[in-house]
């Protein structure tokens, strides 16, 4: 698995309501030395509710400036939201991915949280 | 004193630098059909690169990140991948104006044919590629350049009335061209003074040499010291042919006629280094563009490159140059007409403008890459009205060129 | 992320990756290429308003190559324009005027248009003047003596005239046109 078949996903709940697309993949470095670095884990998906554009790297820390651009952009994407990798139900599978309609979706656990995208 | 000698070189060079086959023959097309009516478009083309290029070098200096991974990393592989292959094809396009230009600089000091200088520009292009210092080859092309000042001395000694040439200054549509035609030449001097290529190379020459946050005041300098005397070069150009080929009824169509207005003021000796400029200012942004073609292909696809590299360590990298050399030199055999691709290329810059300014401007604030150089109230004040400046004459661009059939 | 553990699709799929973005850069120099062949020669049947402005824009393009031709051989005259320099510039001067001809001869006015037609006819002769002038000049240039270029700029000087007068007999032909 590489980490688009994780992004541009509708992301439902168990019940099939639509809560967003995911838009980004967050991972921290915390897991056993590998190379210079930590290996990376994977600790959630950001979704946003109104669309599945890019957020430039406006959701990772609070940057009002430039207004013309932050702004427009934070509108668009209000209320995005984290869900933590370990309140996804089920992803879907590659073959559904392919499905032209694109029904296919990231489904959110019953009782899912929704955190603060920032990092 | 060594670093007042560095920072004096670094300013010399950005003259030198700054101007190229783009600025050159769009500033005498403009000059000898509209006069110095135009002027004002150099100057906001001069800003808008002084705030760009200030910006690319900043992020460069402060997170060591060249514009292009930048780009990759903010819009993500398919916007990016998008904005690469605009970029790219106008950097080639750019190249193979520049290769054209050194090829009519050469024919004007040999009288051989231009047609017959294409592959011998191109193999002394890669050659230096290949082979020369990253800090050498800068400095010599830079300084070899600066010898277009020529064309400021030649304003000079034509003696023309100032006060005419003054109030030629004022924006005006002269009587004889259409109002479409003058605000495309406006698009095309914009995206001469401001091709995306200037950033790609600034910043990625920023990493090739190292810059840290210590280096900071020297680049603004350079920028903001050597752009606006390279604009004010701009405005020479257009100013000779304004006073000699305009009340003559001469269109400039080719390079050579740049000459003509030189000769005028100051004879063969003028001449001799106005065409020493050429070639070099020419050479150098062939160097530039090239290089350009190589950074932004391995800055996205994540390949190592740099000049600092052998270049066995950065194989790829030079490779993807020697491509983009190969195609320019197979586009020139075609026997197209060089100051046609160069008058297309500046087109076609603007069109790609608010891709490659978009990132930098949004990347300058971000705080995780600049820690506390993010951009100040009035630098993001004048980048915004700028991406809005950049934005409208992107999307003019292509209509005006079909309207008004490339100019003509 | 280790790449030795990755399953053989993970391989594929980043070679497919690498493979749009480069199919991405071809097609924008094919697209460039075709717009670069584009920068040929405008040609072909105009209405008569149409071919008129045509006409004089041709003639234009004609007098400023031939205007060229002349300050190249006046500087070389006065010593202050190396030869083989203005050798370049008369031959890219040779190139314009030959294309302007080219394009005047491709135009192809509607017969009713008799203003087009006969501005056209009398654009002609101009214009290959212009061709013989400029191409006159760079023998002269070869010759390298004072007579031959004394006689070149004279004939360039001639010219020149022709062409501007055919484009103000133009001009007033076409204002004939709008008043009645």
């Amino acid at each position: 698995m590489i980490v688009s078949d994780l992004l541009d996903l509708r992301a439902e709940t168990t019940d099939g309501e639509t809560v967003g697309w995911t838009v980004d993949a967050r991972l921290v470095l915390d897991g056993p030395l590998d190379g210079p670095l930590a290996r990376p884990r994977l600790v959630g998906l950001v979704v946003s509710p109104h669309t599945r554009t890019s957020f430039l790297g406006f959701e990772r820390a609070q940057v009002p400036a430039p207004w013309l651009i932050a702004r427009p952009l934070r509108r668009l994407h209000r209320g995005t939201f984290l869900v933590r990798w370990e309140d996804i139900a089920r992803l879907p599978l590659p073959a559904e991915r392919r499905d032209p309609d694109r029904r296919s979706a990231v489904v959110l656990r019953a009782g899912y949280g929704r955190h603060d995208p920032r990092l | 004193m060594n670093r007042l000698l560095g920072v004096a070189l670094g300013i010399l060079t950005a003259i030198g630098g700054f101007l190229d086959a783009g600025d050159l023959v769009t500033n005498a097309v403009v000059g000898s059909r509209f006069g110095l009516s135009l002027a004002w478009v150099v100057g906001l083309g001069i800003v808008g690169i002084c705030v760009f290029a200030h910006m690319s070098g900043k992020v460069a200096a402060v997170s060591g990140r060249a514009t292009f991974e930048v780009i990759r990393e903010r819009l993500g592989p398919r916007a990016a991948g998008l904005n690469l292959v605009a970029s790219l094809a106008v950097t080639v396009l750019t190249l193979i104006a520049e290769v054209g230009g050194i090829a009519l600089a050469l024919q004007l000091a040999s009288s051989v044919d231009h047609r017959l200088w294409v592959p011998v520009a191109a193999l002394a292009v890669w050659l230096v590629l290949w082979r020369v210092k990253f800090k050498v080859m800068e400095n010599v092309t830079g300084l070899l350049g600066l010898t277009l000042i020529g064309f400021a001395v030649a304003v000079f000694l034509l003696g023309p009335d100032w006060g005419e040439l003054a109030a030629g200054l004022a924006p005006s549509v002269p009587a004889n061209e259409s109002t479409t035609t003058y605000w495309y030449y406006a698009v095309a001097l914009f995206g001469a003074a401001m091709t995306p290529y200037e950033v790609f190379f600034f910043s990625s020459g920023g990493v090739e040499e190292k810059w840290t946050v210590r280096d900071l005041a020297t680049s603004r300098l350079n920028v903001l010291i050597g752009f606006p005397l390279g604009g004010f070069l701009s405005v020479a150009i257009a100013a000779c042919a304004a006073i000699v080929l305009l009340p003559r009824g001469i269109a400039v169509d080719s390079m050579a006629q740049l000459v003509l207005p030189v000769a005028q003021a100051g004879g063969m000796l003028l001449v001799a280094v106005v065409i020493v400029g050429i070639a070099a200012a020419t050479f150098g942004a062939a160097l530039e563009t090239a290089l350009s073609t190589g950074y932004t292909l391995a800055q996205y696809l994540g390949w190592s490159w740099g000049k600092f590299r052998r270049p066995a360590h950065a194989a790829r990298f030079h490779l993807s140059m020697i491509v983009a050399l190969v195609v320019a030199v197979a586009v020139l055999a075609t026997n197209v007409d060089p100051v046609a691709v160069t008058e297309y290329s500046v087109v076609f810059s603007a069109v790609a403008l608010p891709l490659t300014y978009l990132p930098i401007l949004v990347v300058a604030n971000d705080p995780e890459y600049m820690g506390e150089h993010t951009n100040g109230r009035a630098l993001n004040a004048v980048g915004s009205v700028y991406l809005v400046v950049l934005t409208v004459v992107a999307l003019a661009a292509v209509p005006l060129m079909i309207v008004t059939r490339a100019g003509s | 992320m280790n790449r030795a553990a990755a399953p053989p699709t993970v391989s594929r799929r980043n070679a497919s990756r690498v493979a749009a973005p480069t199919c991405a850069v071809l097609a924008g120099m094919i697209c460039a290429c075709a717009v670069l062949g584009g920068c040929g020669a405008q040609a072909g049947r105009a209405d008569g308003e149409r071919a008129v402005i045509a006409v004089g824009d041709h003639l234009d393009e004609a007098s400023s190559a031939v205007a060229t031709a002349q300050l190249a051989l006046e500087s070389v005259r006065d010593g202050l324009l190396p030869a083989v320099t203005a050798d370049a510039t008369v031959g890219r001067a040779v190139e314009s005027v030959t294309a302007a001809a080219h394009d005047l001869a491709a135009l192809v006015p509607p017969a009713a248009a008799r203003d087009a037609v006969q501005g056209r006819l009398t654009a002609w002769d101009a214009v290959a003047d212009g061709v013989a002038a400029v191409a006159q000049a760079r023998v002269a240039l070869g010759a390298d003596d004072d007579a031959s270029l004394s006689d070149a700029i004279a004939e360039l000087d001639d010219a020149g005239a022709a062409l501007d007068d055919a484009a103000s007999r133009l001009d007033a032909a076409s204002r004939l046109r709008e008043t009645r």
